[in-house]
């Protein structure tokens, strides 16, 4: 369906419009001569509110502007549930370890047959970007679980 | 002359051994994030951004401004060995350039665009040099309407030019404009859209966004289909253009010099309209219009000239009136920031070392480029076999280390991830991405000066149309919401030309 991307992301905008010109009003919106801090979220977000009006009309009369179709889902989810997992992880399992599994995950989604390679390049990937940037470039990074060690 | 004397300091500046180095090191990453499909110019800049915090701002800027004009430079040759391209400026590279390839030809097609990418650079510093201080001395008079109006055109443009419709581009300009919003509000010091969460007093940090929306967004997109790429084994004997071929692009060259710098001064220009630009205008102004997407050198040449003009030209509007024009521009924005120094109209004047030290490091920069593209061009096309699915990983871990250390929390990388999503949505359902980060840093400016705007004229909205620059300004944004019409034309153009989109 043509449509689609254009009715869900108008129905996705309207609804943080109003979300916002509620959070707006209760900021205060002020005047235009004296505005309080809700008042440019607000117009802010009746324009929005307008705008995915507009797209929406324009879906429903035939002249939606088209998505492009989903293809294998898997594989994007996989990265997009492991990345979140690895940012509630990272803190307390270190850097080095959650960078090792979550690399170790996505080259084995990405069809790396060899465990050897697999390994070999995690391990390089994580352990060396660690010590680029915590140690060369003064930009620390969690220790985690290894931080007797390192 | 006062242009020459400055120069000198400037050059006394950048080519101090640190100064160098960083420069070298810029331009370097560059071509490598240029050659890379799938690793972009901002996300690189972003990920450097931690690491310059240390730096003093002159040698910052000159390493991350390197990134950026590097790019350029590294860009074209996978666009012309692959047919992929490096990154997005160099999509119409693709055309002429793979044909090129296909042709035996690939060598002089990769010297015709590092020698057209240091014409138009250098074209392009010289612009900077001379129209910037002017510029800046207009921007003097600009009072928070004149902001609040330009401020408007640079958004305005910023949707006109991205790659989906005006509308939906208007949209995700008003959620980036929202965005921008959340924190604590600049003139009460009120909790905006914080829902209580101590994270978000701070805002949502537009490098974490900018990551998400570009770096894993464009990853999960990839992800659906791993791609199998094919490395066009080309013989590089000999990389400098013959004698015909000069003949026949040495006027795209200059053409696209000219056309890059203009384009990338506009607010929401820059170096990926540019080569689109040159490409078309080359192909209007040919006598041979067919021979074009057959292995036309012009084809290679002016796009390539032109969009290193434009990433040298959109420092002009950063660096005189503070107006970040793309997310380039906005992620240097964002360094200055840091460092304690607002751009704006008075850098010039209060940072002559920034500004001309920057400039002269452009000219050094520009010239060892040429010496890395030309002479070491085979060592770039190594990187080129790389498999895809290393560069996945690489490029997810650029992206971690560069959201966690903006502010060095676990939850930014969180906030990345949903930000990836958003953006592989937003992509599926064809709303662009560009308008939104890049009115998370405009919004806030607009806020500011149209707020002021408003108490200086108690309230009254005329006072933007009472203002004659501001109105002109404002005509202006009003002109490209009106003229779709040559839009759908350009676009059309643009995507039957290339039979994908950017």
């Amino acid at each position: 369906m043509k449509k689609r991307g254009d009715i869900v992301g108008s129905f996705f905008g309207t609804f943080i419009g109003v979300a916002v010109m509620i959070g707006a009003i209760r900021l205060r919106l002020g005047t235009p001569s004296e505005p309080q801090p809700g008042f440019f979220p607000f117009v802010a977000g009746v324009i929005l509110v307008v705008l995915c009006v507009i797209l929406l009309l324009r879906a429903f009369s035939g002249r939606g502007e088209g998505a492009d179709p989903f293809g294998e889902l898997w594989r994007p989810a996989i990265l997009a549930i492991g990345l979140f997992t690895y940012s509630l992880l990272l803190d307390s399992m270190g850097y080095i370890i959650a960078t090792i599994i979550l690399s170790l995950v996505v080259l084995r989604v990405l069809d790396t047959k060899t465990w050897l390679k697999l390994v070999a390049i995690s391990l390089i990937l994580s352990i060396g970007t660690y010590f680029l940037f915590d140690r060369l470039l003064d930009v620390p990074l969690p220790r985690g679980i290894l931080t007797g060690i390192l | 002359m006062d242009v020459l004397g400055n120069l000198g300091s400037g050059f006394a500046i950048a080519l101090t051994p640190w100064n160098l180095l960083y420069g070298l090191v810029g331009v370097i990453l560059g071509t490598a994030v240029g050659v890379l499909p799938g690793l972009g110019p901002p996300a690189t800049i972003a990920l450097l951004l931690p690491v310059t915090y240390k730096m003093n701002p002159v040698s910052a800027v000159i390493m991350l401004g390197g990134i950026f004009y590097g790019a350029m430079f590294g860009g074209s040759t996978t666009s012309i060995l692959l047919n992929i391209p490096g990154e997005p400026a160099s999509v119409v590279t693709c055309l002429d350039g793979y044909k090129m390839a296909r042709q035996g030809r690939a060598g002089p097609a990769l010297g015709a665009s590092a020698i057209g990418s240091f014409f138009g650079g250098i074209v392009s510093v010289i612009l900077l040099m001379l129209i910037a201080p002017a510029l800046a001395a207009v921007g003097l008079k600009f009072g928070p309407p004149e902001y609040t109006s330009l401020v408007i055109l640079g958004l305005m443009m910023a949707v006109y030019l991205s790659e989906e419709s005006v509308l939906k581009g208007l949209i995700m300009m008003m959620i980036g404009i929202l965005l921008g919003t959340v924190g604590i509000d600049p003139a009460f010091g009120a909790e905006r859209f914080t829902f209580g969460l101590n994270r978000l007093t701070g805002g949502i940090d537009f490098v974490v966004v900018g990551m998400g929306l570009f770096g894993i967004g464009e990853v999960l997109v990839n992800l659906e289909a791993p791609e199998v790429r094919e490395i066009f084994k080309a013989s590089l004997k000999g990389v400098l253009p013959n004698l015909e071929d000069w003949r026949r692009c040495w006027a795209s060259m200059i053409r696209g010099s000219i056309l890059g710098s203009l384009i990338g001064v506009l607010p929401g220009g820059g170096a990926v309209i540019s080569s689109f630009v040159a490409y078309a205008v080359e192909k209007r102004v040919s006598k041979h219009p067919e021979r074009f997407g057959k292995g036309a050198i012009e084809g290679v040449m002016a796009p390539e000239t032109a969009n290193n003009s434009a990433a040298t030209s959109s420092f002009i509007p950063l660096l005189t009136l503070g107006i970040p024009g793309n997310l380039s521009i906005a992620m240097i924005f964002v360094a200055l920031m840091i460092h304690g120094i607002r751009p704006g109209p008075m850098l010039i004047q209060e940072h002559p070392d920034l500004f001309w030290g920057v400039i002269a490091s452009m000219l050094i920069g520009n010239a060892l480029l040429l010496a890395l593209n030309l002479p070491l061009i085979g060592l770039w096309v190594k990187l080129l076999s790389v498999p895809y699915r290393y560069l996945v990983v690489v490029i997810i871990v650029v992206c971690i280390i560069g959201a966690y250390s903006v502010n060095y929390t676990a939850f930014d990388v969180g906030a990345m991830m949903v930000f990836g999503v958003f953006g592989y949505l937003i992509r599926k359902a064809r709303f662009p991405a560009a308008p939104l980060v890049l009115a998370m840093i405009l919004g806030q400016i607009l806020e500011r000066s149209m707020q002021q705007s408003l108490m200086m004229a108690g309230g009254d909205f005329m006072i933007f149309l009472r203002r004659p620059i501001s109105v002109v300004l404002l005509l202006l944004a009003g002109l490209l919401m009106l003229t779709p019409v040559a839009r759908s034309f350009w676009k059309k153009r643009r995507s039957s030309q290339l039979g994908v989109t950017p």
